[in-house]
């Protein structure tokens, strides 16, 4: 028997509840075991001292209440005393208060009224009945105006006069997609029909090149080309790629072929395949965005790897991972900060020989030249102390 | 079948008083009353809030009398009720717990609590059998009153009812392993607690 079967059979064998060959090897194990006689002696000398608990008389008032409740359900009587509802009992300060009121002979309508809001006016649940039984009455009373008004009254509340919107006043109809396109660029907001009423034209530019005496571009915007002046459009450069809106695209937008009328257009810039850059912003495949060099963000994302490590699981753990990132990335911007902190935890792991030529690489790097000369001017009196102690002792070895 | 002196069962007890007996109910009520109180009372450790639950209590069984079905045993149906009041009201009301012995205000032990320390402190060389057995039932009744919740209310139901420890594993609803282990420990909670005078209990029993 080991001690914790013992102990856990202690309580029944202070209580004479177990077989007598369990009750011998318990005894036996006791004999042995100072620990569990310890907790045997404490629990028995516990058991004398709680025997000592007396018990309490109730008030006699309470017996009196509780027999005149059960004698009145033993008649089978269909009330009971106030006394004895479990819905609100009440204590016998209260009681006696209200026996007190009773035997004083105040009657009449205004006491009793008194009397009963007294007792509920503070309660609960009788509030929050009273609130709820408000709020419902309000409701119904409001329902009747409700079920009277004109439908078209309703309507006028949430829509909008005709004409004052954009788009249909359909009330609780789906919202049609807002006719507007957005130019993401400049912030200018086009609608549709806009885009769809006005000509294409090439910019004043490429008319410029072109050679054309066409009159300066007028201020509407084209389809594909939003006009606006040559300081404003910083990305003009590109603007001049899109003159050239490619047909294709209009016609599948139900807008007319630009007719050419101007002079040589086969000058403008061969982008027929460039679409415009704010006509059509939903189709992906049209907003090309530059892919993110991953090779240029895996050695920062070691570097952040094993710095967790170190901070997190220690020294140990996180050689291994600045090992891997300088092997495979030895010329990446940070290696010679990495190189610092790996001779960092080679120092603190007892590793001086291998911490040396890491600082003295990363001591190459002006940036952290001087970082780097502290730590081994640090890591050369480690050195010196280490030797000494050993050197120290051998000699206290030696007999004398 | 609870165990009883006259020979009638609680159930039987409570079976009649659902028929219209209620001196049954009587009975059956002289034989907890005492105990379920004073389980009351050393758990909500307040002489007027325990008079209050002890009515609540029995006024419910009067009450749900009908509802039992003798699926357990009246003793543990009994005590479940009243733990669940005095659980209900350790939730609402706060308890100011008093570390030290000359806290005031715990179970009417105001001015014994308060002359309890200097009683024991002058009295070291009293031979006054009586008088030292009075300090440890107050000493007692605290160091019940000091046990840890789970603990002090295994304690009371196995030392005032001496229900068997299943049983209170149905009150407390834990396993029956736990409830000894709990036991356990508030006995030794208690050897502790009183170690001082177990020299003076032991005169007490040879005196007895």
């Amino acid at each position: 028997m080991n001690c914790e079967s013992c102990t856990d059979r202690l309580i029944d064998l202070l209580d004479g509840a177990v077989d007598p060959t369990e009750a011998e090897a318990m005894r036996g194990h006791l004999a042995e075991c100072e620990v569990c006689s310890g907790a045997s002696e404490r629990m028995r000398a516990g058991r004398e001292l709680a025997s000592l608990v007396r018990l309490e008389d109730p008030p006699s008032t309470v017996h009196a209440h509780v027999m005149a409740a059960a004698r009145e359900r033993a008649a089978g009587r269909a009330s009971m005393r106030p006394d004895a509802r479990e819905s609100s009992p009440r204590t016998l300060a209260e009681e006696t208060r209200a026996d007190s009121l009773e035997r004083g002979g105040a009657s009449g309508l205004w006491p009793t009224l008194m009397r009963w809001l007294g007792g509920f006016a503070m309660g609960p649940q009788v509030a929050m009945s009273m609130l709820l039984l408000l709020m419902v009455g309000i409701g119904l009373w409001y329902l009747p105006d409700l079920r009277r008004q004109d439908p078209s009254d309703l309507h006028a509340i949430v829509d909008p006069a005709a004409g004052d919107e954009i788009g249909e006043a359909g009330g609780l109809a789906p919202a049609e997609p807002l006719a507007l396109n957005v130019d993401p660029r400049t912030g200018r907001v086009h609608t549709r029909e806009e885009l769809a009423d006005v000509e294409p034209r090439p910019t004043h530019r490429a008319e410029a090149r072109a050679g054309g005496g066409r009159e300066a571009p007028r201020d509407e915007p084209p389809v594909a080309v939003p006009s606006h002046h040559e300081e404003d459009d910083p990305l003009l450069g590109e603007m001049e790629a899109v003159d050239a809106a490619p047909e294709s695209l209009l016609e599948q937008r139900g807008v007319a072929a630009p007719t050419a009328t101007t002079g040589p257009t086969a000058e403008a810039p061969p982008t027929a395949q460039v679409p415009p850059p704010f006509a059509d912003t939903t189709d992906e495949s049209m907003v090309r965005r530059p892919e993110p060099d991953l090779r240029a963000l895996l050695p920062p994302a070691l570097h952040q790897l094993a710095r967790n490590r170190a901070r997190e699981a220690g020294c140990g753990d996180a050689i291994p991972s600045y090992e891997q990132l300088l092997a495979r990335h030895p010329s990446y911007p940070g290696a010679s900060e990495a190189r610092l902190e790996l001779a960092d935890c080679y120092r603190r792991t007892g590793q001086l020989g291998r911490a040396r030529p890491l600082l003295e690489a990363a001591a190459q790097d002006p940036r952290f030249a001087s970082r780097a000369q502290r730590e081994l001017m640090r890591l050369g009196v480690a050195d010196m102390t280490s030797q000494r102690g050993a050197a120290a002792a051998p000699a206290e070895a030696t007999p004398e | 079948m609870s165990a009883n002196d006259d020979g009638v069962s609680d159930e039987e007890l409570l079976r009649r008083f659902t028929e219209g007996d209620a001196d049954a109910f009587e009975v059956l009520l002289e034989r907890y009353e005492r105990s379920l109180y004073t389980y009351i009372l050393r758990s909500v450790r307040r002489r007027e809030l325990a008079d209050e639950l002890l009515q609540e209590v029995l006024l419910r069984v009067v009450q749900r009398a009908s509802d039992f079905k003798g699926g357990s045993k009246v003793s543990t149906w009994l005590y479940t009720i009243a733990r669940n009041l005095c659980i209900d009201h350790s939730r609402k009301m706060v308890f100011r717990r008093h570390a030290s012995l000359d806290a005031s205000g715990r179970s009417g032990l105001e001015e014994e609590s308060t002359s309890l320390l200097d009683r024991i402190a002058g009295e070291a060389t009293r031979t006054d059998r009586r008088a030292i057995a009075n300090d440890l039932s107050v000493r007692i009744i605290l160091a019940v009153e000091e046990l840890p919740e789970e603990q002090r209310e295994v304690f009371l139901l196995r030392q005032l009812q001496n229900l068997p420890f299943r049983d209170i594993a149905d009150v407390v609803g834990v396993p029956e392993n736990t409830v000894k282990s709990r036991m356990r420990y508030a006995l030794e909670r208690l050897q502790r607690a009183l170690e001082e005078y177990r020299d003076y209990v032991a005169d007490l029993e040879r005196e007895a």
